[in-house]
C-alpha cells in the first residue's frame, strides 16, 4: 500500500512537470535564432551613415527579438576582396555592398540572388525608376539602393553677384557657362576648380556633362560594343569642352598638379565659382561656408544635346543578397526595413543622404537638397560610368591626365577612349558577350522602368 | 684560390664529413625549415597555380597558359616592366652618393654626426608620408618651384610629378633621397672597421683622396657594396608601389606604371587576378635572375679580393 501510494506521488509530479512545459514556455515552440551579416562601407561617403545604420539595426532588432544584424564597416579598398575571400572560404555576408559591375560579376558567377525574389512589385516601384533600371538585368532586381547621391555643379551665390551674375538663373547651356566663367575670372575668382592629377574628374566629366550628348545609355554600350565609336561627336564632346576650359584658362592653375579631393575642397576658401560636387560635398561646403555661398544647378548641357540633357545624374551605392545565405528572407525584410519612410527620413537628418525612392520627404530638407530631391523625382539620370567596364574607364583617367597638362589634345584623348574599348573587346570575348546580352536587354526594356 | 666543385664542397661541409652523415642537425633546424617554408613557399606556388586558373568562373576553371598569352600580348605589362627596368639606373647612382656621403662622414668633418643624422632621416619615415609630402613639394605651387624662383631658376619651373616626361625621374629622385641614407648607413659601419694604417700608408705614399677611394677604399667595401646593390636592385624592382600609388597613381597616362602597380590594378582594378598572378610570376623569375648575377659576381669578387 505504501509503495503504491509512492509509485503514485510519483506518476502525478512527472505528470505535472510534463504539462508545466508549455504553461511556463508560453505555449508555442521558442522562435528560431536568425543571425544575418550586412558588409558596407560606413562613413566612406556621408558621414553619419554608421550612426543611422547602428541605429537602423538596433530598432530592427527591438522590433524581431529573434534576429541579431551585424553591419561591421569595411574599409572600401578591402570590401571586394573581403567578399571575394569570404565568399570562397563558403561564409559570404547575408548582405553585401555592390557597385553595378560588381553585382553583375556576383549574378554572373551565381554568388547572389535577386532580390525580387522577396520584394514585391509594388515594392520596388517606389525605387527611382533610373536607379532600378541600372539594378535590373537578365530579367530581375538584382540590388537595392543603400543610398543614393545627386551629382551637380555648384556654384557659389555670392561670387556671382559680385560679378554680376545671378546666382537665381544659373547658367544652364554651354556658352552661357562658359561666359559666367568667364565674368568670374575677370573678377578675379578661381572660374572652375578642379583636379586632373588622379585622373578622376575625367570621369565626372563624362558622367555630368558627357552624359547629355546622349540619348539613352544604349549609345555607350554601343560604343562599348563597337557599334558606335568614342571618337564620334556625341561621345567625343567632352573631351573638347574640357580642352576648351584648359584653353581659355578657366580651371584653377595648378589643376593637373592636384588631385581630385584637393582641387574640390578649393571651394572652401570662399574665392572659387563653381565645382562639380556630389550632395555629401554641398552639404560639407554648407557647413563651412553658409548655405547663402552655396547653390546648385544641373550641371551645364553641352552644345549638340542628346534626349538625356538636362537631368541630374543620381548614383545609388546598392546591397545585394549572397545566394549562400541562410536567411535570404531575412536579409531581404532587412533591406525592405532600411526602406521604410521613417528610416529614410532618418537617412537624411542623420547623413544628408537622399535614397533613390520616392518616399522621401523633402519637408525636412535643405533648400539645395530639396532641389536635388526634386531633381531626383522629376528628372533623374543615370550614372554613365556603370555602362562601361573598368578597363575603359582606366583610359578616361588617363586621358584626363594627360589633357590637362597638355600633353595630348582632345582629339587624341577621344582616340585613346576608343583604342581601350577596342582593346578590352580583343581581351575579354566571354565578358563582351555578356555585355551584349545585358545592352540588349536594357534596349527591350527601355519602357519598362517609367 | 682554386673553385670548389659541388661535390668537394658537400664533403669539406663540417656537418657532412666523417663516416656517418648525421641528420641530427637537421632534425632541429625542420620547424624553423617548416615555418619560413609556409610563410615564403606556399605563397609562390599558390601564385604559381593561380595564373594558371580563370578567377572569373565559380569554381575557378584551370586555362592552362592562357593567362601567359593574354599578358605577353599586353603592352601596358611591358611599359611597366620597362618603367622597372629605367628605375634600376637608379642603383648605381644611389650608390655612388652613399659611397661618397660615407667616405667624407668618416673622414669626421666638421658637424660629421649631424650630417649623418640627415642623411639617414629620410630612410626612417614612412614611404607613405615622404610620398604625401613630395607630391606636394612638387607641385606647381609646391616648395620646389618656390626654391627655384627664389634663385632665379623660375623660367624651369613645372608640375614636375604630372608632367609625362619628368614623373618617373622625380620619383627617382625621390627615391634616390631616401635609399641612400641606408647605404650610408652600411658602408659607414664598414669603413669604421676598416684598419685606419692602410689609409694613412697610403696618404704617406702620396695618394691622393679620389686614388685612396678608388684603390683601397672601393675594394674593402666590395661585399658590402654588392650587397646593397642587390638589395636595392630589389626594391627597384618590387618594393616601389607605394611611391608611385601616393604619388602619382601610375599617372599621368601611365607614364608611372610599374610591374607592382599593374598587378594590382589587374588583381583589385579590372578583377583579373590570373593576369596579376602572371606579371608576380614574370616579375620573381626576373628578380631571381638579378640575384643569381649579383651571386656570381659576389663569388667573382671573393675570389679576388
Amino acid at each position: 500500500m505504501e509503495r503504491k501510494k509512492l509509485l503514485a506521488g510519483i506518476a502525478l509530479v512527472v505528470g505535472l512537470c510534463f504539462l508545466s512545459v508549455p504553461v511556463f514556455s508560453g505555449g508555442g515552440q521558442e522562435a528560431e535564432k536568425i543571425e544575418i551579416r550586412c558588409y558596407w562601407w560606413g562613413d566612406g561617403e556621408a558621414p553619419g551613415m554608421a550612426a543611422w545604420m547602428k541605429e537602423s539595426t538596433e530598432l530592427y532588432q527591438q522590433q524581431n527579438p529573434n534576429i541579431t544584424v551585424e553591419a561591421p564597416e569595411i574599409p572600401i579598398e578591402d570590401l571586394f576582396t573581403v567578399w571575394k575571400a569570404e565568399l570562397a572560404a563558403g561564409t559570404p555576408p547575408d548582405i553585401q555592398l555592390f557597385g553595378r559591375q560588381q553585382g553583375m560579376d556576383g549574378s554572373e558567377a551565381g554568388n547572389i540572388v535577386p532580390v525580387d525574389e522577396y520584394w514585391s512589385e509594388e515594392e520596388l516601384a517606389h525605387i527611382s525608376p533610373p536607379a532600378r533600371r541600372e539594378l535590373s538585368w537578365d530579367g530581375h532586381t538584382w540590388l537595392v539602393p543603400l543610398y543614393g547621391g545627386a551629382w551637380l555643379t555648384v556654384l557659389n551665390p555670392k561670387i556671382y553677384r559680385e560679378v554680376g551674375l545671378n546666382p537665381d538663373s544659373p547658367p544652364q547651356q554651354w556658352n552661357d557657362f562658359v561666359s559666367a566663367l568667364e565674368k568670374l575670372d575677370t573678377g578675379g575668382f578661381t572660374p572652375f576648380s578642379c583636379g586632373f592629377k588622379d585622373g578622376y574628374m575625367g570621369v565626372w566629366w563624362a558622367c555630368l556633362v558627357g552624359i547629355q550628348n546622349l540619348d539613352d545609355m544604349s549609345d555607350l554600350h554601343e560604343a562599348v560594343m563597337g557599334i558606335q565609336h568614342f571618337t564620334d561627336p556625341k561621345h567625343s564632346n567632352f573631351w573638347y569642352r574640357i580642352e576648351e576650359l584648359i584653353n581659355k584658362g578657366l580651371f584653377n592653375e595648378d589643376a593637373a598638379s592636384v588631385g581630385f579631393a584637393e582641387g574640390n575642397d578649393k571651394y572652401l576658401n570662399g574665392k572659387v565659382g563653381m565645382v562639380f560636387a556630389v550632395q555629401s560635398m554641398v552639404n560639407g561646403y554648407i557647413k563651412e561656408l553658409g548655405e547663402d555661398s552655396v547653390s546648385v544647378m544641373i550641371s551645364p548641357t553641352p552644345p549638340n544635346p542628346g534626349k538625356l540633357a538636362g537631368r541630374m545624374p543620381f548614383y545609388t551605392m546598392p546591397l545585394g543578397i549572397a545566394k549562400l545565405s541562410k536567411h535570404p528572407e531575412t536579409a531581404a525584410d532587412f533591406l525592405r526595413y532600411l526602406h521604410s519612410e521613417e528610416r529614410i527620413a532618418a537617412m537624411y537628418k542623420q547623413s544628408g543622404a537622399i535614397q533613390a525612392s520616392d518616399k522621401v520627404s523633402l519637408d525636412i530638407m535643405t533648400s539645395a537638397d530639396k532641389l536635388m530631391a526634386k531633381w531626383v523625382v522629376e528628372v533623374p539620370n543615370y550614372t554613365y560610368n556603370e555602362h562601361y567596364v573598368p578597363q575603359i574607364e582606366s583610359e578616361v583617367w588617363a586621358s584626363a591626365q594627360l589633357l590637362s597638362i597638355g600633353d595630348i589634345s582632345a582629339a587624341e584623348a577621344a582616340q585613346r577612349y576608343e583604342d581601350a574599348a577596342v582593346k578590352w573587346r580583343r581581351e575579354f570575348p566571354e565578358a563582351l558577350e555578356r555585355f551584349k546580352r545585358i545592352a540588349a536587354e536594357w534596349k527591350k526594356d527601355a519602357d519598362k522602368y517609367k | 684560390m682554386p673553385k670548389l666543385s659541388i661535390m668537394n664542397r658537400f664533403a669539406s661541409n663540417p656537418l657532412l664529413r666523417g663516416s656517418r652523415f648525421s641528420l641530427k642537425p637537421f632534425t632541429y633546424l625542420l620547424p624553423a625549415f617548416l615555418v619560413i617554408g609556409f610563410i615564403y613557399f606556399y605563397p609562390v606556388v599558390e601564385v604559381c597555380r593561380f595564373s594558371l586558373l580563370d578567377f572569373l568562373k565559380t569554381p575557378r576553371q584551370f586555362v592552362g597558359l592562357r593567362n601567359y598569352r593574354l599578358v605577353f600580348q599586353d603592352e601596358r605589362f611591358f611599359q611597366s616592366l620597362y618603367h622597372n627596368i629605367l628605375l634600376l639606373m637608379n642603383v648605381p647612382v644611389m650608390t655612388l652618393i652613399a659611397l661618397v656621403l660615407a667616405v667624407v662622414i668618416n673622414d669626421h668633418v666638421h658637424g660629421w654626426k649631424v650630417y649623418r643624422s640627415l642623411v639617414l632621416t629620410p630612410y626612417v619615415i614612412p614611404i607613405v608620408a615622404i610620398g604625401f609630402a613630395m607630391s606636394n613639394f612638387f607641385s606647381l605651387n609646391g616648395g620646389f618651384n618656390q626654391i627655384l624662383t627664389l634663385v632665379g631658376l623660375g623660367f624651369i619651373k613645372k608640375q614636375w610629378i604630372v608632367d609625362p616626361s619628368w614623373a618617373l625621374p622625380t620619383i627617382s629622385a625621390v627615391i634616390i633621397w631616401r635609399q641612400t641614407g641606408f647605404g650610408v648607413i652600411l658602408f659607414l659601419a664598414r669603413l669604421s672597421s676598416m684598419s685606419e694604417g692602410i689609409i694613412e700608408a697610403a696618404r704617406i705614399d702620396g695618394a691622393g683622396w679620389w686614388r685612396r677611394f678608388g684603390k683601397i677604399i672601393i675594394p674593402e667595401l666590395g661585399t658590402v657594396i654588392e650587397f646593397f646593390v642587390t638589395l636595392n636592385i630589389i626594391v627597384m624592382l618590387s618594393q616601389i608601389f607605394a611611391f608611385i600609388f601616393v604619388m602619382t597613381n601610375g599617372g599621368p597616362g601611365y607614364k608611372t606604371w610599374i610591374t607592382e602597380f599593374y598587378i594590382y590594378k589587374e588583381a583589385f582594378h579590372y578583377n583579373r587576378m590570373g593576369h596579376a598572378t602572371v606579371a608576380a610570376v614574370i616579375l620573381l623569375i626576373i628578380t631571381i635572375i638579378f640575384i643569381v648575377i649579383s651571386y656570381r659576381f659576389r663569388e667573382k669578387l671573393a675570389e679576388e679580393y
